[in-house]
């Protein structure tokens, strides 16, 4: 078995972020590391919304990033600390906006280990050094320096270690040009045989350190540790030289000290929110600094999502007072950052990202401040968003808990429902294939229209035209709308509107064309018509500016151009010998005085290529045969990345609803690799458009389809729309790269954001973290558990309200905005929701109560209640997650009528039941260490068997398969279990040999199982073959399997693959993504990435893809330096999984690499492009 | 005799290089503490299984992280006594 993994959309979740002038000086950009991947956004100058100018899987894991700026540098490089045992230095090319390695310098065994330096880094502010420091021991410092070519030249690393000490931060401190110094968090455990270490006595002391890296001697010295808070976490530099006191602060749970060498020491309390507990420690979770010419002010974040803004008053290098002001209140997030053009981005922990925007810094604020002048607490509770205002937020699915694949609003094609989020900000998402659609408008047209064109303003040199006329055509009329402010019919732009129109166009003389029936009319304005009649009916027309082909009833091609004086003159005319069903012109090349090809789709089921050059005009070129379909719209189209990879396609809608995609050789017109896409059940019509500034293809069949070029890769995705039936592009000052669509006798104008992405969501907030999810099978609703922590239920929180009602403004906020505080270890807060997926609409929460949570659910029928289907649910009372422990556990019965709960019964059990699953008119159900079958009472479940050898922790997850019994234990893998009924005995006959950490499981087959590990593994596991036989008679086996093997069971699960996805994953299920669409393991992970594991079904695809992955292993070299192997083998080794995401890594290289490679493969690039693209074309 | 004396100096040196690395005379307690360790580092470098464990606690990442590693001075409680 080979699979094949693709990440369908990668993890959305945010590590860390981090503002830097990275292509120019003056350019406003953030990198961003989402784990496995590395981003750049780049704020557009006027509206300030990210864009995405980077983005690139590096296969390892980043865990580190810093800015850094050489020494009279005007932009930044940014330096990454990844599991790769390397630092890298990395430039963004400002033209070809790629990221460049400057240096790369090993220093360390790869993977994210204690002593290996990568988990920190840090650079001087004046770009001169740079530490990289390991969790503990181990740091290295190196200096950086220029050659005399200016280029940044790096020395060999300096090393800082302190053995047995743990570190908690580092940072640069800015000492102007002395010796530069880094600060760092440290806590040393000491040697286990001395009495007064820490690792005996269990009391460490958190030291602040600074280490000196002394140019003159090449070596660094630690300068000075002194004993700080144990609570401290983050170190932030201040300023200094020129700019400022220098120093560093110091984030400690509740306060926040300032420290610069030799004795300034100051702090000051962070005003905390009324309704928190005293015991609780209030922590930072990150900070970013604003500085400029004269002024700079911190803003830290705490985990509650509080902003505060910590400033300093200074006198030259003494600093006199330290305050704190209560800024504004967002959600948690990992980073925030300050861009220089007043724009907050936070990227969230969990949930949305969002972008704001600084309406004021603070000044004249006085809602909450404390200062270092009084250690008074100050109390406040959130407001509303007062000094920056909410500008737009970015999806994320980040913390996938759950998820289904189903088609449970019978649509026809499969939705995901993904249980996202945590806390009050999670959340149900609905994900359907497609891209999202904005609609900007929506008019009711008097007829139903059959065609429809927008036409621009005219063509003028270096000026960006907008569309001035929207033409429909409707079977005796034409409608004419002008677009100003308003969207409105005009009478007098000189077009004919007493009959359908047929094409209309704008030529290069600024001309509009209209084609009708009975001829063509060029119109230069109302008065100046040149018409021209046509010798019969015309029944098909095309045109760019300066060419116009049209074809009349009965067979006749006749081709125009314009002459050099602007006039449109007969150029050719060819009997084509039958009916034309579509014809199409290419645009004209940039530079090129005519398009040099037209594609006729004819009524014998072929598609003709004729050339238009002056010499052999119209003459056929190529033809493509359409086996047993006729055509019903063709398009010629320029489409590719960048100027030099651009090609010609030709596009052929077919009346089945297939698209075909050809490349045209641009000089012999020849057609060779073609690629075929279905679409939909209706004939597929073609139509130009334009997205991310190239040419764009709207394909319409029974769902709306685009495909356009995005971040050098090609996408071809539905639209989340209405069926439409015609599509032209609409460009306003609006919205420039728009789409007008009909549908039905509606004209709409929309637009499409969010490009790149494959899934549109849907999104119902729910109250606490879900946990799992199961679908009623009776009205397909979905029950959803959902249980805090740590957290006060509903009630308890209004109460706690109530308490500060004095702070009016914040009541009006929701629990999402404000996040709700911590309740203390052991408390805990769940509810049973039960949601309609059609409406999307909840019609039951039951809050349990009495300090409950909610650990399993199943929905089962039972013997002798056949009629009916029961949710049972395990509960745990008051359950400490360290060590493990509890007051009661139950196991609950609910009827569920009218879509409501109703408790049948509560039956307690000994342990917690952490796996539920029905069995044959009985369930299953883990109770701690021991695996039981009940039965249903009239009062309680009834106990009817009990495995014999217990589990070593704690049984996870049951899944049944005929007889067989598949259970996790919460770390130790799979076992295979089976049922006998003659002496009502369960037996454990396999195993695993590796204690695993199992997430979730799937069943693939009667003897294979899927796993996902905590350990951001997937496997396949297959029992081998001799168990079918013993299974027979298991009387006879019993004693053998009793007796096991090495103290285990008898038989072991082979391993017959193992992928390191690199994401944990939490959620995997065998499904078809599309109707029609292959099926494929689909998982989702923590980092909101949903991937797909396909199966390799043919042999020769096996070959070609190890081949393939081979090569790409040494020409796709990672970002970070990681070896690709040894990335996909993190704990163990990978076996039978090809990694996709690497290979379609080939569509990136450059063309020469691309040609090597093809030729070491013994295939075109375009063939393997192709099977690529095939591949992905599987799943949807 | 001198090769011997060598490959102690090597096993030495490679304890002193590589925290962890045990001895014939390594207790089950300092094996323990040592495993304990590299599975918190391993954790914190791992972001989303720092989330999957977030999530579990109702905890901020950045707490998780600054609690993992307070853990790690102490892993598994103090030595056993020396008989």
């Amino acid at each position: 078995m080979y699979l094949y993994s693709l990440t369908l959309q990668p993890g959305t979740g945010i590590h860390k972020a981090i503002f830097g002038n990275f292509s120019a000086s003056k350019a406003q950009e953030i990198a961003v590391s989402k784990g496995k991947t590395l981003e750049i956004y780049r704020s557009n100058e006027n509206t300030g919304a990210l864009e995405v100018v980077y983005s690139q899987e590096v296969f390892g894991i980043i865990r580190s990033l810093c800015t850094f700026r050489m020494t009279g540098a005007n932009r930044d490089m940014i330096v990454i600390g990844s599991d790769s045992g390397r630092i890298v230095f990395l430039q963004l090319d400002p033209v070809t906006n790629n990221l460049e390695q400057v240096h790369l310098e090993t220093f360390g065994k790869s993977g994210c280990r204690r002593i290996v330096p990568g988990q920190y880094v840090a650079s001087d502010p004046k770009g001169r050094a740079v530490m990289i420091s390991a969790i503990e021991k181990q740091k290295f410092v190196y200096i950086l320096n220029r050659d005399s070519t200016s280029k940044l030249t790096i020395s060999s690393p300096l090393e800082a270690h302190k053995g047995r000490t743990i570190v908690f931060d580092i940072c640069g401190i800015d000492v102007g040009f002395e010796n530069p110094q880094f600060a760092c968090l440290e806590v040393d455990y000491g040697d286990p045989e001395l009495p007064d270490s820490a690792v005996v006595t269990g009391q460490g002391q958190k030291l602040l350190t600074f280490y000196e890296m002394d140019l003159g001697l090449n070596h660094v010295i630690r300068k000075i540790a002194m004993p700080t808070d144990n609570s401290a976490n983050i170190l932030i530099p201040v300023p200094g030289g020129s700019d400022g006191p220098g120093g560093v602060l110091l984030c400690c749970e509740n306060i926040i000290r300032y420290f610069n060498f030799p004795s300034t020491e100051l702090s000051c309390t962070y005003p905390r929110r009324a309704d928190m507990s005293l015991e609780r420690g209030l922590m930072i979770n990150c900070y970013s600094t604003h500085k400029q010419k004269d002024l700079f002010f911190f803003l830290i974040h705490t985990e509650l999502g509080d902003l505060y803004k910590v400033s300093l008053k200074y006198n030259k290098d003494q600093v006199e007072s330290l305050s704190v002001q209560y800024f504004d209140t967002i959600f948690p997030c990992v980073s925030i950052c300050i861009l220089k053009t007043g724009f907050l981005f936070a990227a969230a922990e969990y949930g949305n990202h969002a972008l704001y925007q600084f309406q004021n810094i603070g000044e004249n604020d006085e809602f909450a401040i404390s200062s270092s002048d009084s250690m008074e607490t100050v109390l406040f509770m959130p407001r509303k968003l007062t000094n920056i205002a909410f500008l737009y937020d970015t999806e994320s699915l980040c913390a996938i808990t759950d998820m289904k694949i189903q088609d449970l609003a019978e649509e026809g094609n499969p939705q995901i429902y993904a249980l996202c989020g945590r806390g009050p900000r999670s959340a149900l998402r609905v994900l359907r294939h497609g891209l999202g659609v904005t609609e900007m408008a929506y008019s009711n047209l008097p007829g139903k229209p059959n065609g429809v064109w927008s036409l621009k303003s005219g063509h003028k040199e270096g000026e960006v035209s907008y569309d001035k006329y929207i033409v429909i055509s409707f079977l005796n009329a034409t409608l004419v709308l002008g677009i100003g402010e308003k969207v409105t019919e005009v009478t007098d732009s000189g077009f004919d509107v007493s009959g359908g129109t047929i094409h209309a166009g704008l030529l290069a003389n600024n001309c509009y064309l209209q084609i009708l029936q009975y001829g063509m009319r060029v119109i230069a304005s109302k008065y100046q018509v040149d018409p021209w009649e046509a010798p019969g009916k015309i029944s098909r027309a095309t045109s760019n500016e300066k060419q116009v082909a049209f074809t009349l009833q009965g067979g006749i091609l006749v081709y125009f151009e314009l002459d050099s004086s602007g006039k449109l003159k007969e150029a050719g005319k060819r009997e084509m010998e039958q009916e034309v069903i579509c014809i199409s012109i290419s645009n004209i090349p940039e530079g090129r005085t005519r398009a040099r090809f037209l594609a006729l789709g004819c009524f014998d089921n072929t598609i003709k290529i004729l050339s238009l050059d002056p010499e052999g005009c119209l003459s056929r070129l190529s033809t493509q045969a359409l086996p047993g379909s006729q055509p019903e719209s063709v398009c010629l189209l320029e489409m590719g990345h960048s100027e030099e990879t651009k090609d010609l396609y030709l596009h052929v809608g077919l009346s089945n609803g297939v698209m075909l995609r050809t490349v045209i050789d641009s000089i012999t017109g020849q057609l060779s690799d073609t690629r075929a896409r279905f679409l939909g059940n209706k004939p597929a019509r073609l139509f130009k458009g334009f997205v991310a500034g190239g040419q764009a293809l709207v394909s319409l069949s029974s769902r709306p389809w685009i495909a356009y070029n995005y971040m050098s890769r090609f996408y071809i995705t539905p639209l989340s729309y209405e069926t439409l039936e015609y599509a032209a592009s609409f460009s306003s000052e609006m919205c420039p790269e728009g789409f007008l669509g009909i549908s039905g006798n509606t004209l709409r104008i929309f637009t499409i954001e969010k490009l790149g992405e494959l899934f549109n969501q849907s999104i119902v907030p729910l109250r606490y973290t879900p946990r799992k999810m199961e679908i009623y099978p009776i009205n397909k609703n979905l029950i959803i558990i959902e249980s805090d922590h740590n957290a006060f239920p509903v009630t308890e929180r209004e109460e706690l309200k109530e308490a500060v009602k004095q702070f009016s403004e914040f009541r009006e906020l929701t629990d999402a905005q404000i996040s709700t505080p911590s309740a203390g270890i052991g408390r805990w807060a769940a509810c049973i929701r039960i949601l309609d997926p059609r409406s999307l609409e909840t019609t039951e929460i039951f809050e349990l109560t009495d300090n409950e949570t909610a650990v399993s659910l199943c929905v089962a029928n039972f013997t002798g209640y056949e009629s009916e289907m029961f949710l049972v649910l395990g509960t745990v009372k008051d359950m400490n997650l360290h060590p493990r422990n509890f007051t009661a556990a139950y196991i609950s019965v609910f009827r569920i009528i009218n879509n409501k709960l109703e408790l049948f019964h509560k039956t307690q059990a000994e342990d917690i039941p952490l796996a539920i699953s029905p069995f044959y008119g009985k369930i299953l159900i883990g109770v701690g260490k021991f695996l039981r079958i009940y039965e249903l009472g009239k009062k309680k479940i009834l106990k009817k068997c009990e495995n014999k050898t217990t589990f070593p922790n704690l049984i996870s997850n049951i899944k049944v398969d005929g007889e067989r019994i598949f259970v996790t234990d919460i770390s130790e893998s799979v076992s295979v279990l089976t049922w006998s009924k003659e002496d009502n005995q369960i037996y454990c006959f396999a195993d695993d040999v590796i204690s695993r950490f199992l997430t979730n499981f799937i069943v693939l087959d009667h003897d294979t199982v899927a796993a996902v590990d905590k350990f951001e593994n997937m496997m396949v596991l297959r029992l081998p073959d001799a168990c079918e036989e013993d299974e027979r008679d298991i009387n006879t086996v019993k004693f053998k399997w009793e007796a096991g093997f090495l103290n285990s069971a008898y038989y072991k699960l082979e391993h017959i693959a193992h992928f390191y996805i690199g994401d944990l994953a939490t959620s995997i299920q065998k499904s078809a993504l599309s109707e029609g669409g292959a099926e494929a393991l689909v998982y989702g992970t923590t980092m909101g990435a949903i991937g797909t594991f396909l199966p390799i079904t043919q042999k020769d695809d096996v070959e070609f893809f190890v081949h393939l992955e081979m090569y790409m292993r040494q020409e796709a070299r990672s970002l970070v330096g990681r070896d690709h192997m040894s990335f996909r083998s993190f704990y163990a080794p990978i076996k039978n999984v090809i990694d996709g995401d690497l290979c379609e890594q080939y569509s990136k290289l450059d063309y020469q690499t691309q040609r090597r490679l093809a030729e070491q493969l013994e295939h075109s690039p375009n063939e393997i492009l192709k099977r690529l693209e095939d591949f992905r074309n599987k799943i949807f | 005799m001198s090769e011997r004396w060598n490959a102690q100096v090597q096993l030495e040196h490679l304890q002193q290089k590589y925290a962890g690395a045990g001895n014939a005379d390594t207790t089950k307690w300092e094996w323990g503490c040592t495993i304990r360790r590299d599975s918190l580092a391993s954790h914190i470098g791992h972001h989303s299984r720092m989330l999957y464990m977030a999530i579990a606690e109702n905890e901020s990442t950045s707490r998780m992280k600054h609690n993992m590693l307070w853990k790690m001075v102490q892993p598994c409680g103090p030595p056993p006594p020396k008989k």
